[in-house]
């Protein structure tokens, strides 16, 4: 055990055990960069990953500020797990001030960069001010140097990886911008490989107003790597927990076609967000099935047991059901080698694909409807036209042309005559990305309106109460009885509650959501587990009871951070069209949101997060829940 | 004995293999410190496990200019001496299967020993996907297409 934990065998409750919580500041406007321990007690409060990300920027980051000015804090950290060799623990978590929502962003990505950095001795890069000219962060021997990138500046992001692997060997990991964050699209997002995406909320363009292209992990020393407490005892439990998540259906299943099975799921209900959610059922041209014609292998992010993420035959990875449904259903696009064949140009380029999809969607409604014209769009824009998706696409990420109204997000409704947002489904100013019309399930409605981020489903995606599950097991996942019936509103504020604070823990773990428990899934990882993995791997102990609190902890600090931006009740609301309008197709057919029973759902919630009935988390709570953030300094220099 | 074998089709890239060698053999959570290493580019679209295939006639012991490399005449197993190792890599550029790896931080090679001592290889243990076996020399090993 090394010297942080024997410090914290002292302590009640939690104990941090011998997790690396080592940050790195890097001070662009000055070129210099610090090094700090994450305080013992942020990380017993906090954790890691989404946890301790939110903690720092909610400590770093002035009121206030725009999201795409040097003020802005950019925050790269791992899970407490990440990189261990954990089932699934290759995650870790990107936030700032979001420059798409002017709220809190803050969105998680597999694939290799998570291991890589803290292989090289990092746990978690905090970016500050902003360089004279292009650079790339290196991380390699516990040290971030500041290069020069004036070279890689220009290139998408398949590219300027391999430009990466090139120049500085073949055990780099990188995250990186496209041409969409250099050009400060505000739903730009940070790739990491071909499809890997810190997408939501347009971090690619916080990192692009920086300056910075991407950072690199390059490796360390013997001493720069994680160190596992117990090896064997870790190890053997990783052995029985991946059996016991290969056992699983859920796992085989998204392992064989990937989250495209989602697709018909949502088709056969009504529920697929179909040309700007005008409609809600789309073509078979989509199903997993016939996606999977376009698959050459289905391959994995690091220690990965799932292996979800598919090699398309048309020179790129996936698509996901989001890029399907948004790209495909929703611009009326059936075709499916042009679906994936936009999902591969997105990712290219560095564009989150919902947003592209949802604002798109929205400028194809607002034509059709004459809410504007030619003289904006500068040509027809029609649903279902491959080629002008393409044009629009490539146009968005270049900020040419009416490509440079669209790349503003959300925040082009004044110029796309649309100033409340009454065809956009987005909910905060975030588009919403689950290609799941909400309509229908009730809880899915308020987990999109409450999210932190705004219009999300990976903040809460409560669905497995409609499940056809035993009363007693829906007990002990909500602690009492809820209601089954999708439609109705009573009790979906628990649903909401649960699973949000289930997916603030896995977030903070770094493991994906695709094993663990409330995903689609009522077994598979649960706290029990997370909480086994600490203790074998690091020696750590965090009881149920203590991941919990930490879960209550994060909710409550980004909604603080949140309130601080000027997030109140108003703001946790729905698209227009989802209280007006009934849903037209399939069993979802006749279903909209009843403001009324809305808004008792939305009280309901407020009191069980003990929140006021605004929704502001109490200034006393707040005193509580940041006071172990004195304890950072910004670092000192080595 | 029993030997390592693999199969790239059955490879998702994951890397669990290279973690689990490395947590086994030093107690750090460090894949660039596996026996067994994922060659992957997604950019060019293959993943590919390299490691030790105990050669009958091993290149690298052959090579081995600091007697650091030899070949166990009863086990057949390649037996690494890392305290003689001086870094030239020789080994690592005759291998013709990428079966053994420099470490440019230690200036040492890194090679599979089969997990000698261990219940079960620790590579074979972590993969998800059966794309790694452990079995006895003699039984081969069927591959699947």
């Amino acid at each position: 055990m090394g010297e942080k934990g024997r410090h914290q065998v002292k302590n009640m409750g939690a104990s941090i055990g011998n997790i690396r919580s080592r940050v790195a500041f890097v001070y662009l406007t000055e070129g210099i960069v610090r090094y700090e321990d994450t305080p013992d007690e942020m990380v017993r409060k906090y954790l890691g990953g989404r946890g301790l990300n939110v903690a720092y920027l909610y400590k770093l980051l002035p009121e206030n500020v725009d999201p795409l000015s040097p003020e802005n804090v950019l925050i790269i950290g791992a899970g407490a797990l990440t990189g261990t060799g954990a089932p699934n623990s290759g995650r870790f978590n990107i936030t700032a001030k979001s420059p798409e929502s002017n709220i809190l962003g803050d969105a998680n990505s597999g694939g290799f960069f998570g291991p890589r950095l803290r292989g090289s001795g990092i746990d978690r890069i905090i970016v500050l001010g902003k360089a004279e000219s292009p650079v790339y962060l290196k991380v390699e021997d516990s040290v971030v140097s500041i290069e020069n990138a004036e070279k890689y500046w220009g290139l998408d992001v398949n590219d300027v990886q391999v430009a990466f692997l090139r120049d500085l060997g073949p055990s780099v990991e990188a995250i990186c911008i496209g041409p969409a964050g250099e050009n400060l699209v505000r739903f730009a997002c940070v790739m990491s490989g071909i499809k890997n995406a810190a997408a939501r909320g347009g971090l690619g363009a916080v990192m692009g107003s920086k300056n910075v292209k991407g950072i690199v992990a390059v490796g360390g020393r013997r001493e720069d790597a994680l160190e596992i407490t117990n090896p064997d005892g870790f190890l053997k439990l990783c052995e029985k927990l991946k059996k016991y998540l290969n056992d699983s259906l859920i796992v085989k299943v998204l392992g064989h076609v990937g989250t495209p099975l989602l697709y018909e799921v949502s088709n056969h209900l009504g529920a697929i967000r179909t040309r700007n959610s005008q409609d809600s059922m789309f073509e078979s041209t989509l199903n997993a099935e016939v996606i999977h014609e376009h698959v050459s292998k289905m391959i994995s992010c690091h220690s990965c047991v799932v292996h979800c993420r598919h090699r398309n035959i048309h020179n790129g990875e996936g698509p996901e059901y989001t890029a399907i449904g948004l790209l495909g259903a929703n611009l009326g696009i059936a075709d499916t080698e042009n679906v994936i064949r936009l999902n591969n140009l997105a990712n290219r380029l560095g564009l989150d694909v919902s947003s592209t999809g949802g604002i798109i969607s929205w400028a194809m409604e607002l034509y059709q409807k004459g809410i504007i014209d030619d003289s904006i769009t500068g040509e027809p824009i029609d649903f279902g036209d491959y080629d002008l998706a393409v044009r629009l696409i490539n146009s968005i990420a270049k900020r040419e042309g009416f490509g440079d109204v669209l790349a503003d997000s959300s925040q082009a409704a004044e110029k796309l005559n649309d100033p409340d947002r009454d065809y956009l489904t987005a909910v905060k100013g975030l588009p919403q990305s689950d290609p799941h019309d909400v309509r229908y399930i009730k809880a899915f409605a308020l987990g999109i309106a409450t999210a932190s981020r705004g219009a999300d489903h990976l903040r809460s995606r409560p669905t497995i109460e409609v499940f056809n599950l035993p009363a007693e097991l829906i007990r002990s996942i909500y602690g009492s009885d809820v209601n089954r019936d999708p439609t109705a509103y009573e009790t979906k504020e628990i649903v909401v509650y649960t699973h949000e604070n289930i997916y603030s823990i896995i977030d903070a773990v770094g493991i994906c959501k695709f094993v663990c428990h409330g995903f689609n899934s009522p077994k598979l990882l649960k706290f029990e587990h997370h909480s086994e993995m600490l203790e074998k791997a690091f020696g750590a102990k965090f009881s149920e009871v203590d991941l919990q609190d930490i879960a209550l902890r994060i909710v409550d600090l980004e909604r603080a951070f949140n309130n601080r931006e000027g997030i109140k009740r108003p703001d946790d609301t729905l698209p227009r069209r989802y209280f007006d309008e009934p849903m037209p197709h399939g069993v979802a057919k006749g279903h909209k949101i009843d403001r009324e029973q809305f808004a008792g759902m939305l009280d309901r919630y407020y009191k069980l997060r003990k929140w006021d009935e605004e929704g502001v988390v109490p200034d006393e709570r707040v005193s509580e829940i940041t006071s172990s953030f004195s304890g950072v300094t910004g670092g000192v220099e080595k | 004995m029993k030997r390592i074998y693999t199969n790239h089709m059955l490879c998702s890239g994951c890397r669990a293999c290279s973690v689990a060698c490395s947590i086994a053999h030093t107690g750090m959570a460090d894949d660039t410190r596996g026996a067994i290493r994922i060659i992957r580019n997604p950019l060019e679209g293959y993943e590919v496990q390299a490691v030790c295939r105990v050669c009958e006639n091993p290149e690298c012991v052959a090579a081995c200019m600091g007697a650091a490399l030899s070949k166990d005449p009863e086990t057949g197993r390649i037996i690494f001496d890392e305290d003689r190792c001086i870094g030239c890599w020789m080994c690592v550029m005759v291998c013709p299967y990428q079966g053994i790896h420099p470490d440019h931080k230690t200036g040492k090679a890194i090679i599979c020993d089969q997990c000698e001592g261990r219940e079960d290889a620790a590579c074979v243990a972590a993969c998800s996907t059966g794309a790694i076996v452990f079995v006895e020399i003699e039984d081969g090993v069927k591959v699947e297409s």
